[in-house]
């Protein structure tokens, strides 16, 4: 019954142990010529400490909605490769109906000029 | 359990229902950016004409379907006319293949049927209404709310299943949410939509709280009772489950608590009401009809459905006043009694200080709550006959009140675009200013009042007559009692349309399609209310699903 488990064990380990490898790896090798821009949180030039209730441009939703919209399909589209064979035509038309709504959205922002950035 | 082919035609109003949506928007992506009054009131009639075919088309589809109309018999001819009504019908409520929900989840029994038929009616009168309104921003955006509101409660009607209940309860809401503020440089209408999010929000999470203490009852019933982890949301198998668990626990007790409250908010039932006075009064008005009427008649039947199907074993009843201690409470009838009974009182004596008439109507619309709640009260009886009446009287109800709100709500927004207020001061002399509306409004609010001959009327009596035969008398005499209250601040309005002079005498107009709204309310209100019976044949079948 438990033995069942040791390869989650071993990914466990794996992944302590790779981190912890690369880290020290990098600490003994790395050359260390830090600037203001390396010390940075985020290279994005982005301050992380500050007000939240800024302004800022509300095309940042769009893009947002952009993402959830490929996003979810990604989600969906993995499992669904993997059990492609098995579910045959069915699957092929349950995703194929996913897909036709996923395009009228992704039509629906384009059209709208979200992909339009000035 | 897969889905089939034939399954198809049982869903058949929803997936044109989906792909009518897809169409306005489609319509509105691809016009061209609308400058000048006249392009946008042309962009505005173009989405709205879509809808409102569209949406009738489909009424007159889910009629052909639901057989009430007519129904093709047995040895009519082959061609095609008939092959395609068999088509329809063999998905309808009455074939032998609506016994069973889709995969489990989606029933299209009676039932559904009924709140299809009223949902789709109200959203087509909702879109009729606003046809000749001033034009909205985006209403290619607006009307597909509009459709994809009315999708998710054509699937709350039919949900046998926890998570699709949860689903089509926010595919119902997001989109009320976002009409409800649609009106973007109206700080009420803001005001409405950010209210009504945060409220329903939070309703959502009692609901899905709720639903995971359901669940979770299920799934230790099906563990101790060594039965399969399968399906274990659906309405049957729960009951299936506390059936042979016996003696239902707090877990579940609990469960069903929290999932009343949670579509306690939806249908406005008081202490669950704070939202919507401020919601109805400053959403855009034929939304407020439509949040209003469509889906208080798809949260009741969904109600009616999980109260009934899932927690038979806690139908409780109805003559106790207040259960003192945890031990006392017998079920959700008895709770359900007491929440009537705060809905009542609390709706009716609120609406008699209000100036403005949609947040009297508000109240209004809470008090009527209190009478929907006691149709469902009527399920304690022991009498399987007493109990069919309950379910009749709510259905019934349900229509008679979806119609009258639909034109009571349609009168002021008529003088509201004309006058761009809804304080009942606007009503001032309106018998004088546009006498066919205000006769229209007086049939309206007459039967919401519950004076005979209109629909209004029967409807309270089928509703009284249910809950006295379940033993709720006490009930019935409170809901007679502020019956006679709410015809107070009823005819305050009336007061407002016939005596108080008005400012001036400039004619209110009445634009046609907007005209013809109105009249097919107030005639279905009339009708209903001179034959009732052409509503309670229909319901008739649906004690076959109601009587399990």
């Amino acid at each position: 019954m438990l033995q069942d488990y040791v390869p989650i064990l071993v990914m466990f380990l794996m992944s302590l142990f790779v981190p912890l490898f690369v880290i020290t790896l990098s600490a003994l090798l790395g050359p260390r010529r830090s600037t203001k821009r390396k010390l940075a949180p985020y290279e994005s030039g982005m301050d992380p400490i500050g007000p939240a209730m800024r302004r800022f441009p509300v095309k940042f939703y769009v893009v947002a909605m952009l993402f959830i919209l490929f996003d979810i399909e990604t989600i969906f589209f993995f499992p669904y490769a993997l059990v492609f064979r098995e579910l045959g035509l069915y699957g092929l038309g349950v995703m194929g109906v996913f897909l036709v709504l996923l395009v009228v959205g992704f039509v629906y922002e384009w059209k709208k000029g979200a992909l339009r950035w000035e | 359990m897969q889905f089939a082919l034939t399954d198809v035609p049982r869903i058949l109003p929803e997936i044109l229902l989906l792909v009518l949506a897809l169409l306005v928007l489609g319509s509105d992506v691809f016009e061209r950016w609308a400058n000048t009054d006249a392009a946008r009131t042309e962009q505005h009639r173009a989405s709205a004409s879509l809808a409102a075919l569209g949406l009738g088309m489909i009424l007159i589809i889910a009629l052909i379907q639901s057989g009430y109309v007519y129904r093709l018999p047995d040895d009519a001819p082959i061609n095609f006319l008939t092959n395609i009504v068999r088509n329809l019908q063999n998905g309808g409520p009455a074939s032998e293949l609506a016994t069973t929900p889709i995969l489990g989840a989606f029933a299209t029994d009676d039932l559904t049927m009924i709140g299809r038929l009223v949902v789709i009616a109200a959203a087509f009168l909702t879109v009729l209404l606003t046809y000749d309104a001033r034009p909205t921003a985006n209403p290619g955006e607006f009307y597909t709310l509009i459709i994809g509101s009315t999708l998710g409660m054509c699937l709350m009607a039919g949900s046998s299943e926890l998570i699709m209940t949860f689903l089509a309860i926010e595919l119902t809401s997001i989109p009320l949410y976002v009409l409800a503020g649609y009106f973007r440089n109206d700080r009420q209408s803001t005001e409405a939509g950010m209210k009504y999010f945060l409220f329903g929000a939070m309703s959502s999470g009692i609901l899905l709280y709720g639903m995971s203490l359901t669940y979770g009852y299920a799934a230790t019933a099906a563990v101790t009772q060594g039965s399969t982890g399968n399906n274990l949301t659906q309405f049957e198998r729960i009951r299936e489950l506390v059936a042979q668990a016996g003696e239902p626990t707090v877990l579940l007790t609990l469960g069903m608590l929290f999932l009343i409250a949670g579509i306690g908010y939806k249908v406005t039932v008081v202490p669950f009401h704070g939202w919507s006075p401020d919601v109805y009064q400053g959403a855009p008005t034929p939304i407020t009809a439509f949040i209003a009427t469509a889906s208080k008649v798809a949260s009741f039947i969904l109600l009616f459905r999980l109260l009934t199907t899932t927690f038979p074993v806690l139908t409780g009843a109805a003559d106790v006043i207040i259960p003192v201690e945890a031990s006392t409470f017998t079920g959700w009838t008895s709770l359900l009694a007491l929440l009537a009974f705060l809905t009542l009182i609390v709706g009716n004596l609120a609406a008699l200080p209000q100036t403005n008439a949609k947040r009297l109507l508000a109240y209004s619309s809470i008090a009527h709550a209190g009478f929907l709640l006691m149709g469902l009260v009527a399920w304690s009886a022991s009498l399987a006959m007493d109990r069919e009446a309950g379910i009749a009287s709510l259905l019934y109800y349900l229509v008679a009140y979806t119609v009258m709100n639909l034109g009571v709500f349609g009168v002021l927004y008529v003088v509201d675009q004309h006058t761009r207020s809804d304080e009942i001061s606007v009503l001032n002399g309106l018998a004088r200013r546009n006498l066919g509306l205000a006769v229209l409004f007086t049939i309206f609010v007459f039967s919401l009042a519950g004076i005979p001959p209109l629909s209004g009327f029967f409807a309270k009596f089928y509703v009284f007559m249910a809950a006295w035969q379940a033993g709720a008398e006490w009930l019935v005499i409170v809901g007679l009692i502020t019956t006679i209250i709410s015809l107070y601040y009823y005819l305050r309005l009336l007061r407002a349309v016939f005596i108080v002079p008005p400012d001036t005498d400039a004619p209110i107009p009445t634009p046609r399609w907007m005209a013809t709204s109105l009249v097919l309310s107030a005639l279905l209100v009339i009708v209903l209310g001179l034959f009732p019976n052409i509503i309670l044949t229909i319901i008739d079948n649906v004690q076959a699903v109601a009587g399990r």
